[in-house]
């Protein structure tokens, strides 16, 4: 994965979870939708081998 | 009279018993004795002291012992604050049942504890109270989130305190603190009256100095006041015990447990363990068990505090917000999955690494007692890895409902507590205690576990342990 793909994947991943976020009412800040992020990576079912 | 507490008291609960038994004081004495104690808190853990009740029949078993809590129960005469800048919002009417069960048996609640804010946190850090102090060493860390707990123990400023352990909670606090630390089986205690975190992790647990005390009130809080049933196969003897050990994380990343905590735990599970009954495993699952049990909290916290989220209750600090918002996002069948698993995570764990073995034995914190500048959040100093390490060894044990007993069995040449962590197949909680006890006997001549640097007057065979 060249650095390109990576930094789209997560700016994906960040404006998933801003809208999930908004969807259910809340406000975050950018650095919280962020970790948020991160963290549902590192979550992902898929990943249970590399956590 | 010996005077070994603060309040001029004796410093265990069997040796307070025997002096009201005796007739050298009233429970109502012992009481206010102890509650004058707790007026020089030090060490900013009590949170509100409370007022004073009827005094117990002398022949109650815990008549006279005073206890203070984290300040996450309904009392009789508090709304808890959970840490926060506001009273519970969703708190019952009556107090918690193992409350009220404490005090049928005879004790007294004397204050509420602080805490992280909603029982989140790794560390006491919370920017709405005082800096807890941790009577052991002023730079070392208090671990969270039952971190008043720990110290008013520690301190001696009360004989049993009751905490929450939803990944840790009353295990690491009683870690930095010295103190026996006790997480129950899932679902052994009830938690009515008890603040949630994510309901189907949290645990209510008991810190105590010693062994015996946590024991007391451990029966105490079962049921039926009968004492509480022991595992007969349990070993009677301190070196006649079956261990599974294992002192190395496999999860990438994690620090690996360093040489002296290695050695120190090495040489005590030797001692205990009978001939060729010990056996090393590798715990491979551990990484998912951890992974798993972050997708329930995450999950059941956001539930718990949506409404704060959504700007509709009190705000919350950082640290909620961190644990809670994840869950928001997480898809439900990973949390579905995750709980659909967990029968069959706990009866593997249960059937393959104890086996052939009365319990297991981990690290409890694989670097030793960290600064409080290196795991406060706020810190210029701070280390993630460092705060990481504090639970690293925890959440595990929630996720698969497991009863688990931490406590030191030495102490470093800088003066702060190596612990280890002893997990037992469900309801074997006294055998735990058991196995508590025979190690404070056998390491710290049965005075307890805490090691005050004023209290350095240990035995030979004591100093011994002092690594």
């Amino acid at each position: 994965m060249d650095i390109k793909t990576e930094h789209t994947e997560t700016d994906a991943n960040y404006d998933a979870v801003q809208v999930l976020l908004a969807l259910s009412c809340i406000a975050a800040t950018p650095a919280e939708v962020s970790a948020v992020a991160r963290t549902l990576l590192r979550l992902a079912p898929q990943a249970r081998h590399d956590v | 009279m010996t005077s070994e507490t603060p309040a001029g008291l004796p410093a265990s609960i069997a040796g307070l018993r025997s002096l009201i038994q005796r007739g050298e004081l009233t429970a109502a004495e012992a009481l206010a004795l102890q509650r004058n104690a707790l007026e020089r808190d030090a060490w900013h853990c009590v949170v509100q002291r409370l007022p004073e009740a009827a005094p117990p029949r002398t022949d109650l078993p815990l008549a006279g012992v005073g206890l203070a809590h984290k300040d996450i129960f309904r009392l009789a005469e508090r709304i808890p604050a959970c840490g926060s800048a506001h009273s519970w919002l969703h708190a019952p009417e009556r107090p918690a049942t193992v409350i009220g069960r404490l005090a049928r048996a005879g004790s007294r609640s004397l204050a509420a504890l602080s805490m992280a804010e909603y029982a989140c946190g790794a560390t006491s850090e919370n920017p709405g109270y005082p800096d807890v102090v941790n009577p052991l060493d002023p730079q070392a860390v208090v671990g969270g989130s039952s971190s008043g707990s720990g110290v008013a123990i520690a301190a001696g400023l009360c004989y049993g305190s009751l905490g929450t352990d939803t990944a840790g909670s009353v295990r690491i606090p009683a870690a930095t603190c010295g103190v026996l630390g006790l997480k129950p089986t899932n679902g052994a205690l009830p938690l009515d009256g008890v603040a949630p975190l994510a309901p189907s992790l949290d645990s209510v647990g008991v810190l105590a100095r010693g062994a015996d005390d946590a024991a007391r009130i451990w029966t105490a809080l079962q049921r039926s006041s009968k004492a509480a049933p022991v595992n007969d196969d349990a070993p009677a003897l301190h070196d006649n015990w079956r261990l599974a050990t294992c002192w190395t994380h496999p999860g990438p990343g994690v620090t690996a447990t360093d040489r002296a905590t290695q050695d120190v735990l090495d040489t005590f599970a030797t001692e205990c363990s009978a001939k060729g009954a010990r056996r090393d495993i590798k715990l491979s699952r551990l990484p998912e068990w951890m992974r798993l049990a972050q997708t329930v909290l995450h999950t059941e916290a956001a539930v718990t505090h949506l409404a704060a989220l959504r700007e509709q209750a009190p705000a919350l600090s950082a640290l909620v917000r961190a644990i809670a918002l994840p869950g928001v996002a997480l898809p439900a069948s990973w949390y579905r999955e995750a709980q659909q698993m967990r029968a069959a995570h706990a009866q593997h764990f249960v059937s393959e690494m104890l086996a052939d073995a009365d319990l297991l034995l981990t690290p409890v914190f694989p670097a030793g007692v960290p600064d409080t500048t290196e795991v406060w959040t706020t810190s210029p100093s701070f280390r993630p890895r460092r705060l990481f390490e504090l639970f690293c060894w925890m959440s595990f044990v929630n996720y698969l409902g497991l009863p688990a007993v931490i406590f030191p069995v030495a102490y470093g040449t800088n003066g702060r507590p190596i612990c280890v962590q002893a997990i037992a197949r469900p309801g074997d909680e006294s055998v735990l205690l058991r196995f508590a006890g025979q190690a404070e006997m056998h390491r710290f001549d049965g005075r307890g576990f805490v090691r005050l640097p004023s209290q350095q007057h240990l035995s030979a065979r004591c100093e011994q342990n002092y690594a």
